[in-house]
Formats: C-alpha cells, sequence, structure tokens
C-alpha cells in the first residue's frame, strides 16, 4: 500500500502488485471502506416520550384554554375539574363501586361468551358435521346489530344483571368463535399428518398440535372479545341500570356534571388499554416460540 | 452435610432395537385419477438392509414411501412389512422438517414417545450433534440444524423400518457431506431397515446396500455397489455414470 500524490494537498490510497510470473507492476486506487451496520433505532425512553408528546400537549392546552374561558364548562369541563371530580368520588367510594359493578359484568359476559365462542370453535373447526350443522347458523346471527336487541333483552330478561351479561357475551361470542374456528382450520395438515406417523393418537394430536396451533389465533380473539365488550357494557349500561361506570355517566348527564361524564369516558378508555396489556401479557407467556419481529 | 443433588444424566442407551423390519411389496399400483404413479412394482427388502430409492422427480418416490407407512392406499397389489415383534414401528423423516414450532428441539424429538422411552430423545438429539441446543425452538435453528432434530426424531423412535424422503434436500454441499458421514454412523447403530430417497447419486451410491432406480412406475435399476462401507467416491465412478445414463 503506497501513498500516491494525485492533486496537491489530495491523497489517494493506491494498491501496488506485482505479478510473479511477469513482473508486471501494476497499481489501482484502493476501495472506500463502506461501514455496513443496521441503523440502530432510538433508545426507548425517546420513544415513550414521543408516543406521549401529542396526548401531553393537547391536555395542557386543554386545560389552558379552559382557564382563559374560553371553553364552556357545560360543553366541555378542564381536565383539572374533571381530576376533582375523581377525586371526590374515589374518596367517596362511589367510583369503586361503580367501577367494580361494570367490570364484573364485563368479566362475566366475556367468559360466557368467550368461553362459548372458545368451545364451539374447536368443535366446529374439528368436526365437519358440526362445522355443516352450526356455522351457517352462527353466522346469520351475527349480522344482527346489537343495539337491534334491546327491546328483546329487556322483554326477556327485564332490567337486571342477566340482560346486560347477555348482550356482553353474546358481543364477545363471535370474535372468540370465529378466531377459534380459522386457528383450528388452518392448521398444517403436515404436521397433523407426522403426528399420525409418529404414533400420536387423535386425542394427543389435538392437544398437542391442534390445540397449539390454533391458539395465537384464539388470542386475537380474545383481544378482539375483550375491546368489544366494553362497548357492549356502555349500550347495556345506557338503560335501565341503577350502576356501573356507564349509569355514572348516563345519571350525571341528568344534572349537566360534564365533569363525572367526561371522567366516565376516561375510565372506559383505560379499561380498554389495561385490556389490550393483558392479552399482550398472555401472548407473551402462552407463545413464547413466536419471535416478535 | 451437603444435599447431593438429583442430576439424572443419560444413560450411555443405544439406539438399536433389534432386528430391522423386512418389506414385502408385490405388484404394487398406485393411481391418483387417472393418473398411474407406481405400476405393478415388484420390491423385497431383506432386514436391515439399506436400499437408496432414485429417480426423476415426480417418479412416484415419495408416493413408495408414503404406501409403506400407510398414508397413501394403494389402487392393487399387496404390501407387507413383516417385523420381529408386534410393538415394532415404521417411522418417515418427511422431505420438510415437519417440527412443531411451539415445542423445543428434545420436545419434538421425544413427541409421541412413550414416558419408558424418553431418555432415547436426548440420546438421538446427542447422536446427531445437537444436545446443547435441547430447549431451542425451530425457529431459532438453521435449516441443517432442523433437519438433524427431524432425523433425531426418527431416530429416538428406534423404528424398524425408517424411511427417509431426501433428508439432506435442502442443505449445502459441505453440509450433505458431513450429514452422511453422521447418517451412517447412526444407521450402523440402530440396525433399521432404510428406505432412502434421494436426487443425490452420490449420496445413494455411498449410503445404501443398493441402489433402486424408478422409472414409468417401476423398478427398472437395482444394483449393488460392490464395496464395503464406508466407501470410496472414485471407485464408484463407473457404475454413478451408468446410473447417471439411466436417470436422464
Ligand atoms: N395426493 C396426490 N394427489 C394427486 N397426485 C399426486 C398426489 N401425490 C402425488 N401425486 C402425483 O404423483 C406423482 C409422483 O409424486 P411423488 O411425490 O411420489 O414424486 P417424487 O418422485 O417424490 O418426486 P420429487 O423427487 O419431486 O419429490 C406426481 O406426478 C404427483 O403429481
Ligand atoms: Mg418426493
Amino acid at each position: 500500500m503506497t501513498q500516491v500524490q494525485s492533486k496537491p494537498g489530495h491523497k489517494t490510497q493506491v494498491q501496488v502488485t506485482q505479478d510473479a510470473l511477469t513482473g508486471a507492476i501494476t497499481g489501482r486506487p484502493a476501495l472506500t471502506p463502506v461501514q455496513v451496520a443496521p441503523r440502530r433505532p432510538a433508545p426507548q425512553w425517546v420513544l415513550e416520550g414521543v408516543r406521549w408528546l401529542v396526548p401531553v400537549l393537547l391536555v395542557a392546552f386543554w386545560q389552558l384554554a379552559s382557564s382563559v374561558g374560553w371553553l364552556n364548562p357545560r360543553v366541555l369541563p378542564a381536565p383539572s375539574a374533571v381530576a376533582l371530580a375523581f377525586w371526590e368520588l374515589a374518596r367517596s367510594g362511589e367510583l369503586w363501586h361503580h367501577f367494580l359493578v361494570s367490570l364484573q359484568r364485563a368479566g362475566t359476559g366475556v367468559l360466557i361468551g368467550g368461553g362459548l365462542g372458545f368451545a364451539l370453535g374447536i368443535l366446529t373447526g374439528t368436526f365437519r358435521a358440526a362445522h355443516l350443522l352450526l356455522d351457517s347458523s352462527f353466522q346469520m346471527i351475527r349480522t344482527i346489530p346489537n343495539l337491534a336487541l334491546i327491546p328483546l333483552v329487556i322483554l326477556w330478561f327485564g332490567i337486571g344483571e342477566s340482560g346486560k351479561v347477555f348482550l356482553i357475551a353474546l358481543a364477545t361470542f363471535f370474535p372468540v368463535y370465529l378466531n377459534t374456528l380459522h386457528g383450528v382450520r388452518s392448521i398444517d395438515p403436515k404436521l397433523t399428518e407426522m403426528a399420525r406417523v409418529y404414533g400420536l393418537s387423535p386425542l394427543e394430536t389435538f392437544r398437542r398440535v391442534s390445540l397449539p396451533g390454533a391458539l395465537p389465533s384464539v388470542l386475537i380473539g380474545v383481544r378482539y372479545a375483550l375491546g368489544i365488550s366494553w362497548l357492549a357494557l356502555v349500550v347495556s349500561e345506557s338503560f335501565a341500570a341503577s350502576s356501573g361506570i356507564g349509569f355514572l355517566a348516563m345519571d350525571a348527564r341528568e344534572f349537566f356534571r360534564t365533569d363525572v361524564i367526561v371522567l366516565a369516558i376516561l375510565i372506559y378508555a383505560l379499561i380498554g388499554k389495561a385490556a389490550d396489556a393483558l392479552v399482550r401479557g398472555l401472548e407473551r407467556r402462552l407463545l413464547p416460540w413466536q419471535v416478535q419481529a | 452435610m451437603t444435599a447431593t443433588s438429583a442430576v439424572h444424566l443419560p444413560d450411555p442407551i443405544s439406539l438399536r432395537a433389534g432386528d430391522g423390519a423386512s418389506v414385502h411389496v408385490q405388484n404394487l399400483t398406485v393411481k391418483f385419477g387417472s393418473n398411474t404413479v407406481l405400476s405393478d412394482l415388484t420390491l423385497d427388502v431383506a432386514p436391515g438392509e439399506r436400499v437408496a430409492v432414485v429417480g426423476a422427480s415426480g417418479g412416484g418416490k415419495t408416493t413408495l414411501l408414503r404406501v409403506l407407512a400407510g398414508l397413501t392406499p394403494h389402487s392393487a397389489g399387496q404390501v407387507q412389512i413383516r417385523q420381529a415383534s408386534d410393538t415394532a414401528r415404521v417411522r418417515v423423516m418427511f422431505q420438510e422438517d415437519r417440527l412443531l414450532p411451539w415445542l423445543g428441539a428434545l420436545d419434538n424429538v421425544t413427541l409421541g414417545l412413550p414416558r419408558t422411552e424418553r431418555a432415547f430423545g436426548l440420546t438421538a438429539l446427542a447422536g446427531v450433534g445437537l444436545a446443547d441446543r435441547a430447549d431451542a425452538y425451530p425457529q431459532a435453528l438453521s435449516g441443517g440444524q432442523r433437519q438433524r432434530v427431524a432425523l433425531a426424531r426418527a431416530l429416538a423412535h428406534r423404528p424398524a423400518l425408517l424411511l427417509l424422503d431426501e433428508p439432506f434436500g435442502a442443505l449445502d454441499a459441505l453440509t450433505r457431506a458431513s450429514m452422511h458421514t453422521l447418517l451412517e454412523t447412526l444407521l450402523d447403530e440402530t440396525g433399521a431397515t432404510t428406505l432412502l430417497v434421494t436426487h443425490d447419486l452420490d449420496e445413494a451410491l455411498k449410503l445404501a446396500d443398493r441402489v433402486i432406480l424408478l422409472r414409468g412406475g417401476e423398478v427398472t435399476e437395482d444394483v449393488r455397489p460392490p464395496l464395503p462401507r464406508p466407501r470410496d467416491r472414485a471407485a464408484l465412478e463407473p457404475l454413478r455414470r451408468h446410473l447417471e445414463g439411466q436417470l436422464l
């Protein structure tokens, strides 16, 4: 390797080689090395910070607009007023009570609807006859909007808990059912064939091949179901209820307590977030073999 | 006093399960609709024999193995697998690895093994040189490593009849060569009757007692490389040329 002065002030690296046979000397400019490295992503705290930037700015602006008087509190209360409403309701224990009632309704509905959806999805996914017999009926029921059922639900169940749980169960049944069915059906038949060759009984094949293979899809269904359960909860608590977060909001409307209404909406949003985190946690626990890209 | 920790090291157990099965195929015909894939095929394989099956793509090699494994029904003829005990097994290593993505390597290998035979899993996995990757999920393994796990799975069951469908089809030449040596050692140990489907004539001539060529749904060549194993590649060149001519 020699340095050659080609232009004044400009050094070019030249590789000089001598041919062993002919003795000819050749030189060519060395290639500039290029660093090959994947771009490093920004550190976690920076990403987190960016994610929260817009919401924080929005709330700050909202507070400012209320304090200066641009916003009528009858239309939209200040964030501080919402915080105050939270504090009052939390201290009296009222908030906690309504929250638990809502949670119980949603939980029961999801367990019943999701459980049935899972069981029937496995059934129709595994057995052709069951699929033939049941699937088209389910698909038909699926097209009925929840809201259309409310008058009927009141007639059937009265205004007690069971009508609300029914609505939630109905809404959560379909996402779990459909995704379970899809999960079972999309198992690679080559894997079930392998299981047969390696001596697994049909039951063992189900337990060790079909079930774990369908699980990612089932969990997608559960995630949808949890999301939709809060939607169904809002619907079911907005009529003939005397407790629950939805009731809190409806009751506050009568007294023009916009702060409580906004609080209720916020709680719904937070619970939705929490449900999502729950499913993500479940996925990490139950699907350790799925490498997150 | 220190408590003795209960560490169970696998005993040096052999993968040999007794004598291999013998295979008797007579006038076998397999049709898919109007497409006759195997026609009037007759083949006898002695216990412990290693037979390489070569032939053009689509020539019915996989179909023959699938019939022997009881996965594809045949239209006519007889297929018999005679084995010393009725617990003797037929195991297939498929053209694809067919590992379960949700099980670690060792759990994949012991899949379907009775509790009393689980220990063979680790022996087989060690046999293919992957004892240290026992917990790795298939996704975390290279293509060659996955093939080795699939081979270990077949061997851990100590089959009386081992059906290998292009076991190293997806591997590069270098890994392939090392897998040949490995397979030869492992087959020597198990003593299983083996049918090995391959596109690679070198592989066939190096590993098998017999090489059969499938053509037009029949066995058109049935040769025994006239050398003891391990075999020298150069000495087999004439036979290789002859078979290559038949393949085209
Ligand atoms: N399930 C099936 N249904 C219909 N035709 C089939 C089926 N399986 C195989 N065949 C046909 O049988 C013929 C032989 O297939 P086979 O898989 O046995 O070939 P092969 O010798 O293993 O080929 P390759 O070397 O490419 O693996 C092909 O023409 C294929 O299209
Ligand atoms: Mg094939």
